[in-house]
């Protein structure tokens, strides 16, 4: 447990270095959601940096899965399920401007009163929606 | 550097941290959703640990970094202004919220 822990640890460390490296060099604020979103609009201006950095997630992930494969796993929920929770996170997350990383690292390190509540109730909102499943279908072996 | 690169290269250090951390595994975060965890002792802790761990260190780095006039590569900084807690925000954020316990 201590050797999850410290990954856990050394992981957020990375994390929040990211967060900044981007915040030092770029002035920008490392809010993935809405990073990636407007990578894909054409209309973005300042698209460059934006499509840069998912391509650095994307391609690190990928080459990661590889070096690690355990590291990386699949949603264990249905696929029209998986559709469906698409839809809720793209969609609430570009209503709530926002997601864990823009909220939860970056507006929480800022002491934002808004992204301390989205962040509350980003995790009441998974915690609920685990436990309401729970209750109609049974719990996931 | 350009900003590109730069943005590439932080891209490339914030999915090392989620990986190494374990926030790639579905069942990572399932294991902290489930909050009744807690009473059967099988909560996994690691989703918050990650987050405040990368939250500390961001909020360090933050005050520091904002000390400068501008970024190293940018005219300035674009920070998000404080705002209100709207409908919006709570709406959006227990929506996406929902959606992600799911699956």
């Amino acid at each position: 447990m201590s050797g999850e822990l410290f990954e856990a640890v050394v992981g957020g460390v990375l994390i929040g270095l990211g967060a900044s490296v981007l915040l030092l060099l770029n002035g920008r604020v490392a809010g993935i959601s809405g990073i990636f979103f407007s990578s894909l609009e054409r209309a973005t201006r300042d698209r460059g940096w934006r499509v840069a950095f998912v391509v650095g997630m994307v391609g690190t992930g990928a080459v990661l899965a590889l070096l690690r494969p355990g590291s990386v796993g699949a949603s264990p929920a249905s696929l029209p399920l998986v559709a469906i929770s698409g839809v809720a996170v793209g969609f609430g997350t570009r209503l709530g401007s926002g997601c864990t990383s823009g909220h939860g690292v970056c507006g929480m390190a800022r002491l934002s009163l808004r992204s301390i509540v989205a962040t509350c109730l980003f995790m009441a909102g998974g915690a609920g929606a685990l436990l309401l499943a729970w209750w109609i279908a049974g719990p996931l072996a | 550097m350009s900003r590109v690169l730069a943005a590439f290269f932080a891209g490339v250090l914030f999915t090392l941290g989620l990986n190494l951390s374990g926030m790639t595994l579905p069942d990572k975060i399932l294991g902290f959703l489930d909050f009744t965890g807690l009473y059967t002792g099988a909560w996994d802790p690691s989703l918050i640990v990650v987050m405040t761990t990368a939250l500390l260190v961001h909020a360090v780095l933050y005050r520091l970094i904002t000390r400068r006039a501008k970024p190293v590569l940018a005219e300035r900084f674009i920070i998000p202004p404080p705002g209100r807690v709207d409908a919006p925000l709570v709406v959006g954020s227990l929506v996406w919220g929902a959606g992600w316990g799911l699956t």
